[in-house]
C-alpha cells in the first residue's frame, strides 16, 4: 500500500475538518471502551491472563526459530504446505502463484492486516484475478477504494448514508436497486451478494490471529462468520500470517483468546473462533483440497531483540486505537499507511521507514491510556518516545528550537532573574489582554494560538500570589 | 522460496543466540514445552446455568430434552414458532441417525448449499465458559453445515459440557486421533457491527441458533 504518512500533519488538519469524519467518529463514540471496560470488571482473573499471555510470548519469541520450524513440520505432516516470506514482493509472489495454479479467477478473502501490509489486493488484480473483500467492512471500503482506517472496524469512518450511497453505485448492476434504510437492510444486501462470491470463489485467503506450533494449526477469530466460509468453501485455502503470531501450545492459544475479544470489542469470545489444521482428510465431505501458510516476515526479525522487540507481543486488538485521543479525533486514515493508532505510529516508521513517516511518533500527547488497556503489556509511549529520540539522533534538533531551549536552561538555574522575567512577561501578557482573560495571538506563539486562544494571565505569577497570601496570614495572625 | 526461509530463520538465531549455524544443526524435537493450562475465569453458579447464561446473552435461545424421543416435538416446536419450514439438513452421529422424523419432515444428510434454510448438527462438546458449540469436521459433520443456513439447530448432550476451553483441548489430547481439519467453536449467530457500530445478526452465518441440551437420565 502507497503511503501518505510523509504529510500527517495536512492529513490531521483535513480529517479535523471533515465533516463526514466527524460525524462517523461521533457515531463511533465510547462504545469500544464501555464495552472493554464491562468485559474487565467481569473478570477478575484479567492481570494474571495478562502476565500470564505475556510470558507465553516472550517465551515464544525467545524461541522463535524452533518454534516456527515446529509448525511448519506439523502442517507438512497434517498435509499441508508453508512458504516463507521475507519482503511484501516475496509474498505476493507467492500467493499469486498458488491462486494461478488452483485456476483462480475469483479469490475471496477474510481480513488481513499482513495482507494491506504486502499490497495483496493490488497484486492479485494486476495478476488478472478478483480479490472479494468479504467481512463486511472491509467489502464496504472495498466498493469505496479505501484502505482500513481501524484494524478492527475497517469502516468505522463511513456513515450509514455512505455505505448505502456505495451499494447503490456497485449493486445496480445486480439488479439490486430497492433503497437501503436500515442496517438490515445494508447487511441483508451484502450477505445476497457476497452469498454467490462464497460460492463461487476458486481459492479463499484468510488471515490468521494466531498458529500453534504443537499442531500446525492456524487460528482465526470472526463474528460474521465470513473467515470460515472463505475457509471452507473454495478449493484451495490460503492463510497468511507474521511470523510473530506463533505461540506452543492449544493452551497457550486460549490464554491468549481470552484476552483478544475482550480488548477488542467487549466479548468474551467471539462468534467464531476456529483453528485450521491442513486441507481436508479423505473422508471429509466438504473443505479444501489444499492448504498453504504463508509465514511474512517483513522487518519482524529487525524488531526481534531490538529496542522495539515488546511490540512484537502485539495481538491486534485495536484497544490502544479506541482509547487514544489522537485516533479518536482524527481517525484512522490521516495516519497514512496500513496501522493507525499508537499501534500504528510504532509499526508504521519500523516498516516503512522513520523519514517516511517522522510525524507519526508526534502524535501522541503521552497521556498512556493505550500502555494501560493494552492487554500484552507493550510500553507503547515509550516506543513512540524511543523513535522521538532516534528521529532527533539521526536529524538533530532545530536551530530555534536549540536557542529556546538554551535560554530556557540559562534562566533556569538562576531563579531569582526566572522569576523577575515571569512577573515581567506575567504582566505584560494581562496588560496587552486588555482584561478579557485570552489572547488570540502572542508573538512567537503563532502555531499555538492558530487554532486556539492562549488564556491570559491574571497579572501576577504563582509565586508572587503565594509570597502575598502568605505576608497577609502573616500580618493577621500578629 | 527456501531462500527466504532460510534468511529468516538464519536472522532469528543470529539475534536469539549469536550463532550463525545452519538450518541442519538444530534439531527440533517437540514437544518444545509440556502444555500447562493458564488462569480460568471462575462462576458461582452450577456449568448448564453458565453454559445457558452465556449462550443467550449472545441471543441463542435453548431448549431441554430428557429423551431423544423428544428432538423431534422440541424441533417441530421451535420451526413452528419462528414459522420456519419443517425442512431440514442434518449430519450424522449416532443420536441423529436414530431420530424417527414424522412425515412432516423433510430430511436430508449431506454437506450445506446456499439454498438450505434450516441445518440440524450434534456438538462434540459445549463450553460453559463461553457458551460456545464446539464442532469438529469429519465424514459425519461437512463445516459448511455449521455457516451457510439461516437456522442453526443443534443437539448437546450434557455429559459433552466441558467447564473451560481447555476442556476441549483435554479431551482431544485424550482421544488421539489428532485434530479435524477444522475446530469451530461457534457463540451465537452470526453477528457484525460495521455499519455504524449497530449488532446486527446474520452477516454471513446464521441468523438464529438454538440449542436442544440432551439431559440423560
Amino acid at each position: 500500500m502507497k503511503s501518505s504518512s510523509l504529510t500527517f500533519r495536512k492529513n490531521a488538519e483535513q480529517a479535523l475538518l471533515d465533516t463526514q469524519l466527524q460525524r462517523a467518529l461521533d457515531i463511533a463514540g465510547s462504545g469500544f471502551i464501555d464495552k472493554r471496560r464491562a468485559a474487565m470488571d467481569a473478570l477478575p482473573e484479567y492481570e494474571q491472563l495478562r502476565h500470564t499471555a505475556r510470558e507465553i510470548k516472550e517465551h515464544t519469541l525467545s524461541r522463535l526459530d524452533e518454534y516456527l520450524l515446529q509448525f511448519e513440520q506439523q502442517v507438512l505432516d497434517n498435509g499441508g504446505q508453508v512458504h516463507w516470506a521475507g519482503t511484501p514482493k516475496q509474498a505476493t509472489d507467492i500467493i499469486v502463484s498458488l491462486c494461478r495454479d488452483a485456476n483462480a479467477g475469483k479469490v475471496t478473502k477474510g481480513k488481513t492486516m499482513v495482507g494491506e501490509e504486502i499490497g495483496l489486493n493490488e497484486a492479485l488484480q494486476a495478476a488478472g484475478m478478483t480479490p472479494v473483500e468479504t467481512d463486511l467492512g472491509e467489502y464496504i471500503i472495498q466498493l469505496a477504494d479505501e484502505p482500513p482506517s481501524h484494524i478492527i472496524a475497517p469502516a468505522i469512518h463511513k456513515t450509514r448514508e455512505q455505505i448505502t450511497t456505495l451499494f447503490k453505485q456497485h449493486h445496480a448492476r445486480l439488479g439490486l436497486t430497492q433503497p437501503l434504510e436500515t442496517v438490515p437492510a445494508i447487511v441483508n444486501e451484502a450477505r445476497q451478494v457476497l452469498r454467490e462470491e462464497f460460492i463461487q470463489a476458486e481459492a479463499g485467503i484468510t488471515g490468521a490471529n494466531l498458529l500453534i506450533a504443537e499442531t500446525g494449526s492456524t487460528v482465526l477469530v470472526t463474528n460474521e462468520g465470513n473467515g470460515d466460509l472463505t475457509a471452507s468453501l473454495p478449493r484451495v485455502h490460503i492463510v497468511i500470517a507474521s511470523i510473530e503470531k506463533v505461540v506452543p501450545t492449544l493452551e497457550d492459544a486460549t490464554v491468549i483468546l481470552r484476552l483478544l475479544a475482550r480488548s477488542a470489542t467487549g466479548q468474551e469470545i467471539t462468534s467464531y473462533t476456529s483453528f485450521f489444521t491442513g486441507p481436508k482428510r479423505e473422508t471429509d465431505l466438504d473443505g479444501p483440497d489444499h492448504f498453504h501458510v504463508v509465514l511474512v516476515d517483513n522487518g519482524r526479525t529487525d524488531m526481534l531483540g531490538n529496542e522495539y522487540h515488546s511490540m512484537l507481543r502485539c495481538i491486534h486488538c485495536g484497544a490502544c486505537l479506541n482509547h487514544c485521543p489522537v485516533y479518536s479525533a482524527i481517525g484512522g486514515h490521516a495516519y497514512g499507511w496500513v496501522y493507525p493508532g499508537p499501534m500504528g505510529a510504532v509499526l508504521t516508521p519500523l516498516m516503512i521507514g522513520l523519514s517516511q513517516a517522522p510525524d507519526l511518533p508526534q502524535a501522541s500527547t503521552f497521556c498512556g491510556r493505550c500502555a494501560e488497556v493494552c492487554p500484552m503489556s507493550i510500553p507503547l509511549p515509550d516506543l513512540l518516545r524511543q523513535h522521538r529520540f532516534n528521529l532527533t539522533e539521526q536529524h538533530g534538533v532545530k536551530l530555534k528550537s536549540r536557542l529556546a531551549l538554551a535560554s530556557w536552561g540559562f534562566l533556569a538555574v538562576r531563579p531569582r532573574l526566572y522569576r523577575w522575567i515571569m512577573n515581567r512577561i506575567t504582566c505584560l501578557l494581562h496588560w496587552v489582554s486588555r482584561g478579557r482573560g485570552r489572547l488570540q495571538k502572542v508573538p512567537f506563539a503563532g502555531g499555538w494560538t492558530q487554532s486556539r486562544d492562549l488564556p491570559a494571565p491574571q497579572g501576577e505569577t504563582f509565586i508572587a500570589a503565594w509570597q502575598r497570601q502568605q505576608a497577609r496570614r502573616k500580618a493577621d495572625n500578629e | 522460496m527456501n531462500k527466504a526461509r532460510e534468511t529468516i530463520l538464519a536472522r532469528i538465531r543470529h539475534t536469539l543466540r549469536g550463532d550463525d549455524k545452519t538450518l541442519n544443526d538444530v534439531a527440533v524435537k517437540p514437544p518444545l514445552r509440556q502444555p500447562s493450562c493458564g488462569p480460568q475465569p471462575s462462576w458461582q453458579e452450577d456449568d448448564v446455568s453458565r453454559f445457558i447464561n452465556k449462550l443467550e446473552g449472545v441471543a441463542g435461545s435453548i431448549s431441554h430434552i430428557s429423551s431423544t424421543d423428544e428432538v423431534v416435538p422440541a424441533i417441530t416446536a421451535y420451526l413452528q414458532q419462528h414459522d420456519i419450514p419443517l425442512n431440514l439438513v442434518n449430519a450424522r452421529s449416532s443420536i441423529l441417525d436414530g431420530i424417527a422424523w414424522s412425515d412432516d419432515f423433510m430430511v436430508e444428510q449431506r454437506k450445506a448449499t446456499g439454498a438450505d434454510t434450516t441445518v440440524l448438527t450434534e456438538a462434540y462438546a459445549g463450553v460453559a465458559e463461553t457458551g460456545s458449540l464446539v464442532l469438529l469436521s469429519g465424514a459425519d459433520s461437512p463445516t459448511s453445515l455449521n455457516f451457510l443456513p439461516d437456522n442453526y439447530l443443534c443437539i448437546l448432550k450434557r455429559e459433552n459440557l466441558v467447564r473451560h476451553i481447555e476442556g476441549v483441548w483435554q479431551r482431544l489430547r485424550q482421544e488421539q486421533t489428532g485434530l479435524p481439519r477444522a475446530i469451530n467453536f461457534i457463540t451465537g449467530p452470526s453477528r457484525t457491527a460495521d455499519v455504524e457500530q449497530t449488532i446486527q445478526l446474520g452477516a454471513h452465518g446464521p441468523r438464529r441458533l438454538h440449542v436442544i441440551l440432551l439431559e440423560q437420565i
